[in-house]
């Protein structure tokens, strides 16, 4: 008997079945289609975020032959064992830290007179050490460190201390030839050598090459510091009566050479008021008293002018 | 409308792209230190006070009772004042400054306060009262000062070192130059004498003992004698005493 149903039994009974089945056949390679569109998305950005992310901190990447590799951190800073955050850390360091910088930790005997006691700081004749410790991931890796001074003064308020950065022109270039900082030091001799010399742009810095050897273990960094009193204690201007005080280094050393034409090529780190034009050492010995006092009131200005300091290391690769 | 899985699928595929674009990010950050910053303090400048003995202000240093006849036989007169630098890592430098009209030398000495039962050199009242008594003996030898412009060629015959009329000092002094320079009469000169690079004994107070005392060539009876009638009787001189902070 012919009939219509919507069941065709001439297809046989899968018919409805059979398209089922293509429906979800179909809607499984959707499924599946989409997944892996999401997936691949997914890889894009991520690869995309990770080459941003290393390309943002200075870490080589190449390619070679078609293909991508990153490399990983070739060093490690950190401070010494069993330090400590300095005595100001808390109520003024915190207030202008930069949050990617870690905190250099002081110890009882490697620190810039701001560990231990209630209330420390430097003045002329200060001296001392800071260190940090690097673990080179890669052999014979040059490294640069370069180091900023900033100047702050702080104001309270109702409890309440805001760090002000010091904007005066004159006391941040007496800064960069007051506080100086050397690579080496002899105890015995008591002389400084080899000066990170603040340049036109008053920032310093200084390269480091570390041995074969020294690959994998922490090494130490030492940086000595030192508030000369008086213009004799860099320049000589002894005559056994009126200055009885030699220079800090070897005058027959480079770095005696060195710390004279720093003085010469900016005065205006070292002396306060105009300046001759030739700061050759015979023109600063002989004229000692001026220059001296020149020296001296950029001392008195810095005390009355700065109350903290911040010391920012920054690393970097190569030269 | 979406079949349920398939929205279920998206979500968990985007939540899981989402946690992988964050997780990236602050894992190489972390990774990848190369500053480190430290602080320390200034400290403020310590300023140098002169005050009278007994730390008290400077208006009661006075050079009181000098009797010239009593000096010259007794020898000397003692006055205490002290130098207050706030810190002991200050250096410094005391000059003095005085005419000659008397022929009187100055001597420095580093000073001690001790009781009224030791042996004292000065006795110390404020200015204008007579209490409360402060006694202070000299501590080790005299101070050498170095005397910047004396004459000493002509020291005998004047009974006493003048300050030299012709050099730097009295440029710098008196105003030599232009239509009417100045024209000093020889004792009126200063002569100029330091000592430096003092230590900072105590942050508080460094007593100092300044002594007068009568000048060699003018201490016998024949020299007194002249200097007497050579000069008026009643003679002024002037003492600047200062201190500085050390250019050593």
């Amino acid at each position: 008997m012919a009939g219509t149903f919507k069941n065709n039994p001439q297809d046989g009974g899968e018919g409805r079945n059979d398209s089922k089945a293509a429906l979800l056949l179909q809607e499984r390679k959707k499924i599946i289609y989409n997944l892996i569109l999401l997936g691949s998305a997914a890889f894009v950005v991520l690869i995309g975020v990770l080459t941003m992310a290393w390309f943002a901190n200075n870490t080589k990447v190449s390619g070679t032959n078609m293909s991508i590799t990153v490399k990983g951190p070739n060093y490690e800073i950190s401070s010494l064992a069993n330090s400590s955050d300095g005595l100001y850390y808390s109520n003024y360091h915190s207030i202008v830290k930069d949050p990617s910088a870690l905190v250099w930790k002081m110890t009882a005997d490697n620190n810039m007179d701001n560990y231990g006691g209630t209330d420390e700081g430097i003045e002329p004749g200060s001296s001392g050490t800071i260190s940090f410790l690097v673990t080179p991931r890669e052999r014979n890796l040059q490294l640069t460190f370069t180091l900023e001074i900033v100047a702050y003064v702080s104001v309270t308020n109702n409890g309440v201390i805001t760090m002000n950065e010091v904007s005066n022109e004159s006391l941040n270039n007496y800064l960069c030839g007051h506080l100086l900082l050397f690579e080496d030091y002899d105890p015995e001799t008591e002389y400084y050598s080899k000066l990170i010399a603040s340049g036109s742009n008053k920032s310093r810095s200084f390269t480091k090459t570390f041995e074969d050897e020294e690959v994998n273990t922490a090494v130490q960094v030492d940086i000595y510091w030192v508030w000369p009193r008086n213009l004799s204690n860099l320049v000589n201007a002894y005559d056994g009566t009126s200055v009885v005080v030699r220079p800090m280094f070897d005058t027959s050393d480079s770095t005696y050479a060195n710390v004279l034409s720093n003085i010469s090529s900016y005065p205006q780190y070292y002396f306060k008021g105009t300046v001759s034009d030739t700061l050759s050492e015979t023109f600063l010995s002989t004229n000692y008293s001026t220059y001296g006092s020149l020296y001296d009131g950029a001392d008195n200005d810095i005390g009355a002018g700065v109350e903290y300091l911040l010391v920012k290391l920054s690393v970097s690769d190569g030269e | 409308m979406l079949d349920k899985n398939l929205r279920m699928e998206i979500i968990i595929a985007s939540v899981l792209t989402l946690f992988v674009v964050i997780v990236v990010p602050i894992y190489a950050w972390f990774a990848y230190i190369n500053k480190m910053e430290a602080m320390t303090k200034i400290m403020a400048p310590a300023s140098l006070d002169l005050k009278a003995g007994h730390a008290d202000l400077i208006e009661n240093f006075e050079l009181k009772n000098i009797d010239i006849a009593s000096i010259r036989s007794e020898g000397s007169k003692c006055y205490v004042f002290c130098v207050k630098t706030g810190s002991t890592s200050v250096h410094y430098d005391i000059q003095l400054a005085h005419t000659t009209n008397i022929p009187l030398t100055y001597t420095l000495y580093r000073a001690n306060e001790v009781t009224a039962e030791d042996s004292y050199d000065v006795d110390y009242t404020p200015v204008n009262s007579d209490s409360p008594h402060t006694y202070y003996a000299k501590s080790g030898s005299a101070l050498s000062m170095r005397v910047l412009n004396g004459d000493a060629t002509n020291a005998s015959h004047y009974g006493r070192m003048l300050a030299k009329d012709d050099d730097g000092y009295v440029s710098l002094t008196y105003d030599t130059t232009g239509t009417n320079p100045d024209a000093p009469e020889i004792y009126a000169i200063p002569i100029y004498s330091q000592v430096t690079n003092l230590e900072t004994l105590n942050e508080n107070y460094d007593f100092f003992i300044l002594e007068l005392s009568w000048a060699g060539n003018a201490n016998d009876e024949t020299g007194f004698q002249k200097w007497n009638k050579a000069e008026n009787n009643e003679e002024t001189d002037v003492i600047y005493i200062s201190a500085a902070r050390s250019t050593q």
